[in-house]
This record gives structure tokens, sequence and C-alpha cells, in this order.
């Protein structure tokens, strides 16, 4: 059932990126027929409307594959099994925008956190708990980065943090912490654990962009 | 003269029946100040949430007994609760079967030389591990002593202030303990506070927590999540609101270590040691005039599985009634004891009347006006009348219930689920709950009788939790 | 032959009728109770649909225009806009808050901060302290002063903080000593959130005032002022102290703030009497005690009270340059089963954590 969404979503990236090309052959062909000296003024001028038309639904087209694209990658996160995971990721390391994997069951933190991210020009995948993101780790290809609330349910963030150092496919990844109580002897052991860094909660939506965006390469 | 005898035992059926449905609908009116006092804040209280920097650290003891398939469950389950510090410790009553093994491997336990403080005497304790995995979690293993002992052994080993007593089936929340130990943040005379225990028959377990409420299929359990609303949550809200609350159910319960230890801890050879406890603090702390309080939140935070079967219900309700016998006469000096404030002039004899000899009163009344009516002593008119006052009371406590509930925390969602209570509600009244009366009546004879209760084995389904 | 004449017969069947029809109007209260809350869910779901994508566009970009807030939908707009607040910090929280005025928000707060109902009221105040509403700054000082209700007077002094947090300490840290009732934990919160300069003063003051069962309570609060401050107040109260509350909270004080310039203070009490205070001893040398130390705490590993022993192994187990082959050298050399005992514990505790 989600197999078929994620391919539906699939199909809907590749038809609306084929439309822009052809849109853009369109475009082309105008110009290049405009560049022939013996047309009419007439002719000129009625084309010359078209291609302004066309260079708009040009750039309509590409911002709605844009959101097509951030949104297929938001929505891949809910319910995936195995290969599904393994597609997920695959299509999000397509874009060649820094992926993040963002383990949060707080519904609002989620949606704020997806947000400032996606601003920023992030892909985002989303884990909603513990077990999800076990999965994720197990099965599909890494991401830059992964974002990790401290308290989860079914598998708490700190021994998420050591899934994802025990696991040699995701040694390049840097983690993040979010915690709302960083106490000392949590901090020292989450860096202690592997983790890059850690963010408090309340965030500060660009200090959280500035930092991860240090282990962008 | 035995005209004169049936008359006055009349007029005493008369008037247990109006004062008991009297008692429980001025609890129900206490209860519901207590809720409105307490809804008023809890909103927003729930919204901001406490400060994870100042809650309490808590111990929490697992006593185990016989519980291979449920043990390492129930502890992953408890490791997700949502609490900033906590520890676990489990304590191997002596089981007979696999227990402690699966414990060993699941969390890779080590031995661990802890220094441990004897304060309460207990059965010998042969080792106590601690797992290599999660820092937090210590495991005792000891001779078998019963529930009461494997208890004390781990108020031995409690490394905070604060424990927390679970049964190995209770089902919680992520944040029960977070809404069980608000009382104590709020209050620093607090010695006690327990949540509402729901029935969790037919609600979605995962992962050890619920996950979704719902009402169950079972005849037999679908009566009791009415019962227990009319009997046990509202009722005892009601006792807190004037802190003479005397029964905080082992299955989940927040307590002061020191003070409990103080006041001799758990009472071994008892068959309900959390009621025997609870009464207990209220005598030693009304002894030592210490200001107290213990008391409840309306938040449900502890769920269990109710029996669905005959045979557990009656064996679960014949050993309540034992226990209350026993924790009641062993705490005796508190009966209309004006020292002991309400607890005594009204919360105990309340108990010791109504709920531990009441049923007697009650069973006979019924049994007579049934068997005057057939033997003609008494009329159809009569009959009618009674009939209607003592269903009528009952559904008013019933109805009262259900608004608390809906004042509160609306579990049951539903139009249809309201409507099917409702119903449920009326065939309580109209022999469910004289049947329980018998099975009081029965354990009233036995504890009076000497019989020693005992543990029988539930008859546990378990169909509707998922895998871990 | 009849038992109960017809009178009696007939009371008790009037009876029944009225408290049937009492259980008929709860049930019927109860089901209005119900049809009320389903809407209302239904209302703010509509609500939330409609107005989250305007505030979370507007943490970004500001909007143009918003949707008119009518009177009513009030409380539906600070649930969804304060549950934002909660969460961020930074730039974002002032474009939210730009987001409340242009919905006129900062008009009807003042309305709501009166409200019958408390949840509300609470949700006004904590909106005022997000807006660093300086206009209804007056009102919430009159609630930290004057409310019975803890939460009440506690969620104003949260929200004075926010707006001005020197003004707000001067507000209500005097206050903490007179109520009692205010529970230590959520006053340890806000003064957590006022900067430890700002405290201070008004600690130091409170202390000086308090009377000697008060002060164990307030020394505690002294953990949020600043170092300099706790030591100097704490040095005082412990010249004259002989209650051995007073002494046991200074010291735990001094365990918690100091970095290891006040040691001596505590050195000195190694050899008082009473174990609550040597417990409070070993705490305080656990992170800053020095090689000296040592033998101090290793002499009250052979206490006789259980407490004492426990803490003091663990502080030598948590002494900074303390290792695992130093302790079960100390260890060889001691005599006395329990501190063996006591030892091993931690050893063992420091091996797992490893």
């Amino acid at each position: 059932m989600a197999l078929k969404k994620l391919q539906a979503e699939e199909d809907m990236v590749v038809i609306i990126d084929n439309l822009i090309r052809q849109v853009y052959w369109d475009l082309e062909a105008i110009k290049a027929k405009l560049g022939c000296a013996d047309l009419s003024e007439e002719y000129i001028r009625e084309k010359s409307i078209e291609l302004e038309y066309i260079g708009q639904k040009t750039s309509k087209y590409a911002k709605t594959l844009i959101k097509a694209k951030q949104g297929s990658a938001r929505r891949l996160s809910a319910v995936l099994t195995g290969a599904d995971e393994i597609a997920a990721t695959t299509l999000l390391k397509e874009a060649s925008d820094p992926t993040v994997l963002i383990v949060e069951d707080d519904v609002v933190d989620e949606r704020l956190l997806v947000m400032a991210l996606e601003r920023a020009g992030f892909s985002v995948l989303v884990a909603r708990d513990g077990r999800e993101a076990t999965n994720i780790i197990n099965n599909a290809k890494p991401t830059d980065i992964v974002l990790v609330d401290n308290m989860l349910p079914y598998v708490s963030g700190l021994q998420l943090l050591k899934v994802i150092r025990a696991n040699r496919a995701w040694s390049e990844t840097a983690v993040v912490m979010l915690t709302d109580n960083p106490s000392e002897r949590e901090v020292v052991y989450v860096m202690n654990n592997g983790a890059q860094d850690y963010i408090e909660k309340p965030f500060n939506p660009r200090e959280l962009v500035a930092r991860l965006n240090r282990f962008v390469h | 003269m035995t005209e004169l005898l049936v008359i006055s035992f009349q007029w005493l059926f008369f008037a247990y029946l109006i004062t008991l449905n009297l008692g429980y609908i001025a609890l129900n009116i206490s209860s519901l100040f207590y809720v409105l006092k307490y809804m008023q804040e809890s909103e927003f209280e729930n919204f901001i949430g406490l400060s994870p920097d100042f809650m309490p650290p808590i111990s929490i003891l697992v006593p185990a007994y016989n519980e291979e398939i449920n043990v390492e469950a129930t502890v992953r389950s408890l490791m997700q609760l949502e609490y900033p510090e906590f520890e676990i410790i489990v304590i191997n009553d002596g089981s007979k079967d696999k227990t402690m093994q699966k414990l060993i491997s699941a969390f890779s336990l080590q031995l661990f030389p802890e220094a441990y403080r004897i304060r309460i005497s207990v059965k010998p304790v042969r080792e106590i591990y601690c797992s290599a995995n999660y820092s937090n979690l210590r495991v005792i293993n000891k001779e078998n002593g019963g529930k009461a002992d494997a208890l004390n052994a781990g108020l031995n080993a409690c490394r905070y202030p604060l424990y927390c007593c679970v049964d190995a089936d209770s089902i919680l929340q992520r944040d029960s303990l977070k809404r069980v130990v608000k009382p104590f943040v709020e209050d620093s005379r607090t010695v006690a506070s327990g949540g509402i225990i729901r029935i969790a028959n037919g609600c979605k377990v995962s992962g050890g927590f619920l996950t979704q409420v719902g009402l169950p299929g079972n005849f037999l359990a679908l009566i009791q999540v009415v019962e227990y609303l009319r009997a046990f949550l509202f009722g005892r809200l009601g006792w807190a609101q004037f802190n003479a609350l005397l029964i905080i159910s082992g299955a989940f319960g927040v307590f002061h270590k020191e003070t409990v230890i103080a006041a001799g801890a758990y009472r071994v050879g008892t068959v309900g040691e959390d009621m025997d406890l609870v009464v207990r603090l209220h005598r030693y702390l009304r002894k030592k005039k210490v200001p107290y309080r213990i008391t409840f939140v309306p938040d449900p935070v502890c769920w269990t599985e109710a029996p669905e079967d005959w045979s557990t219900l009656r064996n679960q309700r014949i050993r309540w009634q034992q226990g209350l016998g026993e924790s009641l006469t062993s705490n005796i000096s508190l009966m209309f004891n004006l020292k002991a404030g309400m607890t005594g002039m009204f919360a105990f004899p309340f108990m010791f009347i109504f709920e531990l000899f009441g049923p007697i009163i009650e069973i006979c009344g019924y049994l007579f006006i049934f068997l005057g009516f057939i033997f003609d002593f008494i009329s159809w008119n009569s009959f009618v009348a009674f009939f209607m006052l003592s269903f009528s009371l009952g559904m008013l406590v019933s109805v009262m219930a259900f608004l608390l509930e809906e004042l509160t925390f609306r579990l049951y969602k539903g139009v249809k689920e309201s409507l099917l209570l409702l119903g449920m509600a009326i065939i309580e009244n109209l022999g469910y709950r004289q049947l329980i009366g018998v099975l009081r009546l029965i354990g009233l004879y036995r504890w009076l009788g000497g019989t020693k209760g005992k543990w029988g084995v539930m008859n546990r389904t378990a169909r509707w939790q998922q895998n871990v | 032959m009849a038992i109960f004449d017809s009178t009696v017969i007939a009371f008790v069947s009037y009876l029944s009728i009225g408290v049937m029809s009492l259980t008929l109007v709860v049930a019927v209260l109860t089901l209005y109770l119900r049809l009320r809350l389903i809407s209302g869910e239904r209302q703010r779901r509509r609500f939330n649909e409609k107005w989250l994508p305007i505030m979370e566009k507007g943490m970004y970009e500001l909007p143009k225009a918003v949707p008119t807030l009518k009177r009513s939908e009030l409380v539906y707009f600070l649930w969804l806009w304060n549950s934002l607040q909660e969460r961020l910090k930074g730039e974002v929280k002032e474009n939210l808050n730009v987001v409340a005025r242009m919905a006129k928000v900062d008009a009807m707060l003042e309305g709501l901060l009166w409200s019958n109902s408390v949840n509300s009221r609470l949700l006004a105040m904590n909106t005022a302290g997000h807006l660093q509403a300086l206009t209804v700054w007056g009102e919430l000082k009159n609630f930290v002063q004057t409310s019975e209700n803890p939460v009440v007077a506690l969620t104003a002094v949260r929200s004075l903080i926010r707006i001005d947090s020197k003004a707000a300490a001067a507000v209500f840290i005097p206050l903490i000593g007179i109520h009692k009732e205010w529970p230590p934990t959520q006053v340890a919160g806000r003064l957590k959130e006022v900067k430890p300069d700002a405290a201070s003063a008004y600690l130091e003051g409170i202390i000086l005032a308090a009377s000697n069962e008060e002060l164990p309570r307030l020394i505690r609060y002294l953990r949020f002022a600043s170092v300099r401050t706790a030591i100097f107040v704490v040095e005082g109260l412990l010249a004259k102290a002989d209650n051995e509350e007073v002494i046991a909270a200074c010291l735990s004080v001094i365990g918690e703030v100091d970095s290891g310039q006040s040691l001596h203070l505590l050195r000195r009490y190694a050899d008082h009497p009473k174990w609550v205070i040597k417990v409070q001893v070993a705490n305080g040398l656990s992170k800053q005690g020095t090689q000296e130390d040592v033998a101090l705490l290793l002499n009250f590993l052979g206490d006789r009270e259980w407490w004492v022993r426990y803490r003091a192994a663990h502080a030598l187990g948590s002494l900074p340059f303390m290792t695992l082959a130093q302790l079960e050298e100390l260890k060889r050399g001691l005599e006395d089963s329990y501190a063996i005992d006591a030892l091993m514990q931690v050893i063992e505790e420091k091996r797992m954590a490893v």
C-alpha cells in the first residue's frame, strides 16, 4: 500500500519533469523561429506574447516541481518498511539537497523542524519514534545529518545514538541531539557517545539551520 | 414477636440502603468539587508541563513472581516512561520458572556488589544484578517471601526519596509518572499519591504502553468498567478531598520512602498489603501529629486487565474482601477516633460498616424481600416500591459517576460507547451488584473463619496486546 | 400480611420517582456536556486548520494581512499560538508577536485576564509574557502579590520574567519567604529563569530577614544567586549558626555552587557529630575535593551511619582525579568490612560506566 503511494509520487515527479522539459523545448523552438529575419512583425508580436506566457508557465511548473519533490520527501516518511525506505532515500539522494533524518515524536515540534529545514533547502525524512528510526537506519541509505530528540517512544534518543554509531554505513552522518533538559551529565554522555552537537529546546530555527549547515559538505 | 423482628429487620435494611447510597452520592458530590477544582488549571498545566529540571527522582519497584512471560516486556515499557530521572528495581521473589534467566539475557545483567542495606528484615537476598546496558536497572534475586516481602526488599535498595510500586501486569501511559508525581511537587506534605486504575480490556496496547482506549467486548469486563467508575474511581476521589483516602492500589502508586519505612513498611502475610499500608500510614502520621496528605490524581494513569471469566472474578472479589477485613481490623484503633479526623470519624467507619460488613445486611435484605414476597408477607406494592428505590438510587450513583467522567477525562468518546455504558449501568444495578455482594459475603465468611487468602492464578488472555 | 403500611409505601414510591427524575436530569446534563464538547472540538479543529499555516508562514515572512479574529475564537488562537511560542527561540518569536498584534490579540488580552475560567486566565498570562505586553504589567504584578492560587501567582511571575526579568525579580523574590504554599520546585524554576545578577540582591535580602525556621528552605535557593553572593551569605550564616538544619542547608549550597574556593568551610565540619552534616560535607567534596580530602573521606567510610559511608564512597568515586586503579588501591588499604562494601559498589559502578 505504501509502496503504491511511493510509486504514485515518483510518477508525478517524472510527469512534471517531462512537462517542464516540453515547455522548455517549445520555448527554444519559438526562440529559434523568431531568430529568422523574414518573419512578419505581426508574427513576431504574437510569438513574443506566447513566449512570455510560456516563460511564466515554466517558472510556475518549476516551482511546483520543487514543491512536489519536497512534499514527496516528507510524505515518504509515513510507515514504510524495508525496501520502501531504500527507495525513499534513493529518491532523496537523487536530489542534491543535503538530507536530514528527523526523529521526533511531538507533532508540533516535528512540523516546526521540518518547516525550518525545508525552507533552508534541506531534504527531510521523518521518523516518529525510535523504532521507525532504527528501521530506517538499518535498511536505508544514510542521510547527511540525523536530528534526534532525546525523549522518544520505544527506543530512547541515547540508545538510538548508539545504534547509529554502531552502523558503519552511517559513520559519515553527523548526529545532533535535541534536548529539553541538557543536564551536564547528559551532554557529556551524548558527546562521548558520538554526537556532533546538541541543540536545546526551545530552539531557534536560524541557529538550528546554521549549526546543521556546518555538517553539510 | 417474630413480626416485630421482621419489621425491624426490614427497617434496618431500608436504612442501610438509603445510607449506603446517600453515602456514595455524598462522596460523588465531594469528588465533583475536588475534580472541578483540579480540572480548573489542569488544561493549562498539562500544556506547559512540569519543568524536567525539578521533577523529583523516583525508584520504581517491580515485584515479580513467576512472570517469565511478561517480565521483559514490562521492564522495557517502564524504561520508556517520559521522566527525567528514575531507576527500576525488579525483585525476583524466588520464582520457580525462568524469570531470572529471561532478565539476565534480555538486559545483560551482571553481578553487582551492592552494599545492600537491611533496614527492613526480609527473606535472604541471594544476589543483586545491574544491567550493563541500562545503568538505571537493577535486579534483586531473593528467596520467596510473598509480595509484601519483595516490596520491602526493594525498599531496602531504593536510592531515591520517592518510590513507585508497579504490578508486573500494570499497563501505564508514558506520562503516568509525571502525572502521579504532581501532588508531591505541589505540596511537600504529600506522602502518597495514587492514580485511578482503569480497565485495559478492549484497549490497544503497544510496546507495553496504552495506545488507544476502547471498551471491552467481553460482557463481564464491560460491566466492570461501569462498576469501577461507580465504586472505585469517584468514591475514592471523594475521600481524597478530606485526606481520608484509605486505599491506594498496589498496581500503581508513588510513596515517600522514609515515611513508609517509619510506619513499618509492608506487612508480610496480608492479602491486601497495599491497603494495609495506606491505612497504617494514616494511623502512624495521625499519632505522630505530622501534617500529611494522601491523595489521588483523577488522571487515568494505570490500566489493568479485568477478569473476563467468572471464576477469576470470583476469586478476586473474595480475596479483596479478605484483604479488606485484615487491613481494617489490624488498624481498628482508627475507628471513631476523634484524633484521626475525617479518616477516623467517617472514612474508616464507612469502610467498616458498609464495605466490610455491609454485604451481610444487603444480601439478607434482598433474600428477605424476595422470600417475603413469595411467601406473601410482603405485598406486591411494598416489593415494587423497594425494588424501585433500590434500583433508582443505584442508577443515580452510576449516572453521577458518568457525569464526573464527562467533566474530567472522557475516555470513551463515541455516542455508541456512551449508550452501551448506560445500558451496562442498568444491568449492573439489576443483578451484578447483588451477585458481587454474594461473593463479598463469601469472602467475609472466609475471613471470619480464618482461611488465609491465596493468590489465584489469573486466566490472562492478553488477546488484545500487541507484541513489543 | 403487610409489613409496611400504605403511607410508607407511598413515601418510598414518591422518593423513587424523585430519584429517577434526578437521574434523568443528570443523564441529560452529561449528554449535553458531551455534545458541547464534540462541537467545541470540531470548531477548534477547523480554526487550527485555517490559522496554523498562517502562523507558520508568519514566522518567516510577514503577512500582508490576517483574517479577522473573533472574540469567541480568541482562546483557540491563544492555545495554538502559545504552543508554537513555547517551542521556539529567537526572531521567529517576534514574528509571531507581529501576527498576534495584527489579529488584535493585545487589545483583547486584558479582558481575558479576568475570565471566569482559570485555564483561560493562565493562558492570557502566558500570552502576555511572550508578547512582552507591558500594558498588563500592573495586572500581572497584582496576581503575583494577591492571588491565593500558587499556579496563578507563579504563572504571572513567569510572564513578568519574560517581559523584564530584573523588575520581575524585585517583585516576586521578596515574596518567597511569605508564600510558603508556593511549591519549591516551581519557585526554583522561576529563579532559574531570572539571571543570577538580578536575583542575588533580593535573595540575600530575604535570607537576612528570615526566621530560623524558614532559613533552611530559603537557603537552598541561594544556588540561583551569583557564586559570590551565595558564598558570602553562607559564610555569614555559618559564622553564627548553631542550628544543624541551617548548617546542613548552607553546606549543600556550597556543594552546588562552589568552584573549589570555599572547601575550607566544608572541611571545618568534618568532625561534626550529626550525620546529616557529614553527609553534606561528603556531597560537597565530591566534585571539587582535592588530594588532601581523600583522607577525610576515607575516614567517613568507617562512620557508624550508613548514609555517611554511602555518600563518602560516591564522593571518592566522583573526585575528578580519582582513577579506578587508585580506588582499588584505597580499597586494599581498608580493614572495615562496611567500608570495603561501600567502596566496592562504587568501583563496580565506575567500571560499568566506562
